[in-house]
């Protein structure tokens, strides 16, 4: 792959085999437990809506870069991972012309008008999942489970759900949010390849965790049910869009999890997920110029 | 003449000139805009009362009111005022009333118009307000689909989600805060619209 | 007459306020979710820029330099208020749509604009062309932002359906987001068209000498 532009930052550097195809490939590897798991229980529209919206992104994103008289890279796989990331993230009833038309404007709207990977500020997953909640409410919040339409449970009461259907998937919901143990195993695996830091997802949940006890709410509940999960292990860890250092990332999801509490406590949004991490990207380049690392032997007072 | 001098006097003149200006403007807008103002409230109140032409305004006096209705009445002498619209037909004769009710929905307070025929006493019409549900979900609320289902309901037969009305797909508590706000108070307006008739 | 036709020529495309310029946003981002609403909204915008124009353009002389802008911002006001009482009473469905955006075109920048860069300089007969030009840009630009939003977020135009109906309209295009996207996209085609124009211009000129 031919790399247009150099980064420059301070040394140390370290060098290793990672490629950003590598990193993608770790994160579409650890998606296949989840696309799985909602094939299980959704059939073959979670096959339909992940393979469509994965192409739409693909050649969304061939098209833009030729037009933009750019070296066309969609092999490194960020488009795919879009893709995938969007397709599992909408309810299994949306017409199939939705999925591609969100895909197309996540790529974009959210990636390509700020000058491809690495330029958006925003997960264009996301990005697309927000055009789609705003432009088609109805179909974007259409549940169903064996072919019964339902609240999602977080509309209805706690306690109408057993955790261990809520932890294995057997509700209603988007299809890949609703199976925690393959999001876990996803996210177990990126952790493990060094691709996830432990740190988003811990202080995203925990967050969340901690003030629905002081709210009064079931912790495990508010964690298990909705997109919460899937979106602080898969969209909460992208690279591009959250801060890079260690403080920023404790920052980050701390933020987030008290933007999606708020929503979700006292806002008229039937899930907050998708807006609580997009506000922290955009607060992203902020923090990480708060958080920057001390140059060494600066900073500090000499005799202090 | 010194430079502050005429600074005051052209200031001034303009604004004299313009103050003449706005008060013959305002003058001649006065009578339209009073008259489009009382339209907009009795054309929700017509919409709701087939056959009404005219409206009457009635401050009942009913005994038990439901406690969480707070909006639709105010407190005059420590008693509970509703105000109920009668609606006149041509001839001065009153075709029923309409009162409002709220109930709060998924993003706040529904208010809605509830339109009872005279002789009937059933629902003849019922037409949202005011709301803030979610745009595109909550909203179908105010679609004539939604809301036509209510009509030909009576105090005997209470509403229920499911049963006498199908519930919005995808807005199951905008139906039911709607439902709510319905069913709430009609046995005491039309209670009260008897005894102040 | 050839200083009329130019002045009321640059403001349609060369110096159009919405797409060239770019002042004057709030109202194009908030009013233009249908087509009419842009329309009003632009009549309503040009209607008060062609009177307070001519107006500044003829008391110029009599008003002290340091009091200008107080002056001016005295007269804009009160046509819009005229605006909005008249509108208040004889159109009350668009005085409705238009809302708090109506008297805020006092604040207008494209108002004090061309009181400032034009009106307060030139003859009168000039500033009339100038506001007239700058007016139609405004009203153009408006209701294309609105006939776009309109159609893709609702399938109708001015009202009427023009969409099939198997058309889903694109709620997003009605909403706060779509402003932006449109407002955005049509800037972009016009800075292109622009472009293009120029190199063209550029290439003529080149071959003549």
């Amino acid at each position: 792959m031919e790399e247009t532009r150099f980064k420059i930052s301070p040394s140390p550097h370290i060098r290793d085999e990672d490629s950003t195809q590598n990193i993608m490939l770790t994160v579409v590897v650890a998606l296949l437990p989840v696309w799985i798991a909602a094939t299980y229980f959704f059939g073959f529209d979670s096959i339909r809506l992940v393979v469509l919206s994965s192409l739409s992104a693909i050649i969304t994103e061939a098209i833009c870069q030729k037009l933009r008289k750019r070296p066309v890279t969609v092999w490194d796989g960020s488009a795919l991972i879009t893709g995938m990331l969007l397709g599992l993230s909408v309810p299994p009833t949306l017409p199939s012309w939705m999925i591609v038309f969100g895909a197309a404007v996540a790529i974009i709207v959210g990636k390509q008008l700020f000058g491809g990977l690495g330029g958006n500020p925003f997960n264009p997953a996301l990005v697309g999942r927000a055009i789609l909640v705003i432009s088609f409410p109805s179909p974007m919040s259409k549940w169903t489970i064996d072919g019964i339409t339902t609240a999602t449970p977080l509309m209805e009461s706690a306690g109408n759900f057993a955790y261990h259907e809520l932890f294995f998937g057997n509700i209603a919901g988007s299809i890949g949010e609703t199976s925690a143990f393959a999001i876990l195993l996803g996210g177990i695996f990126m952790y493990y390849r060094g691709v996830l830091d432990y740190r988003m997802p811990v202080s995203f949940l925990g967050t969340v965790a901690i003030l629905s006890i002081l709210l009064g709410q079931d912790p495990i509940f508010q964690i298990l049910s909705g997109s919460l999960l899937f979106a602080a292990i898969f969209m909460a860890s992208d690279l591009v869009t959250t801060p890079v250092t260690p403080k920023g990332r404790w920052i980050f999801g701390i933020g987030a999890g008290v933007i999606l509490t708020v929503i979700r406590t006292w806002g008229s949004l039937p899930e907050g997920v998708t807006y609580s991490i997009l506000l922290m990207n955009a607060a992203t380049p902020l923090i990480n110029r708060y958080t920057r690392p001390r140059i060494y032997g600066r900073g500090v007072k000499a005799n202090g | 003449m010194g430079e502050s001098t005429r600074m005051i006097i052209v200031l001034t003149v303009i604004c004299m000139i313009s103050a003449g200006v706005l008060a013959w403007a305002y003058n001649v807008t006065y009578e339209p805009i009073l008259a489009n103002r009382a339209r907009a409230l009795h054309s929700s109140i017509f919409q709701v009362l087939p056959g009404a032409e005219d409206v009457r305004v009635i401050e009942a006096r009913p005994t038990s009111l439901a406690e969480d209705d707070e909006y639709s009445t105010k407190t005059v002498d420590s008693d509970q005022v509703l105000l109920l619209y009668q609606g006149l037909n041509a001839n001065g004769k009153s075709v029923g009333f309409a009162y409002l009710s709220e109930e709060t929905g998924y993003g706040g307070i529904i208010q809605v118009l509830i339109g009872v025929d005279e002789n009937t006493e059933k629902i003849v019409g019922v037409t949202v307000v005011e709301h803030s549900e979610t745009a595109g979900i909550g909203t179908k609320i105010e679609e004539e689909g939604f809301k036509s289902q209510f009509i030909g309901k009576g105090v005997n037969d209470p509403i229920t989600i499911g049963i006498d009305i199908d519930s919005i797909t995808g807005s199951t508590v905008s139906s039911e805060a709607m439902t709510k706000a319905i069913n709430k108070n009609l046995g005491v307006a039309i209670q009260a619209y008897r005894e102040a008739k | 007459m050839k200083h009329f036709y130019s002045d009321f020529i640059k403001g349609l495309w060369r110096e159009n306020p919405t797409f060239r310029l770019l002042i004057g946003l709030c109202p194009t981002l908030a009013v233009t979710n249908n087509a009419l609403g842009g329309f009003s909204m632009g009549v309503s915008t040009a209607f008060v820029l062609i009177l307070s124009s001519t107006m500044i353009s003829l008391v110029k002389h009599l008003i002290p330099d340091k009091v200008r802008i107080p002056a001016y911002i005295v007269l804009i006001a009160t046509f819009v208020t005229i605006l909005e009482l008249f509108m208040n009473a004889y159109l009350p469905a668009i005085y409705a749509q238009l809302g708090i955006f109506l008297p805020l075109i006092v604040v207008n920048c494209i108002i004090l604009g061309r009181a400032e860069a034009f009106a307060s300089k030139m003859p009168v007969s000039r500033s009339i062309f100038d506001a007239l030009g700058m007016g139609f840009g405004i009203i153009w630009a408006l209701t294309s932002i609105g006939i776009m939003r309109e159609l893709f977020g609702t399938g109708q135009v001015f009202g009427f359906q023009v969409m099939p109906s198997s058309f889903e309209p694109i709620g997003m295009m009605t909403a706060a987001p779509g402003a932006f996207i449109t407002l955005g996209t049509a800037v972009a085609i016009v800075t292109y068209i622009s472009d293009r124009i120029a190199k063209k211009h550029a290439k003529g000129k080149k071959a003549t000498e």
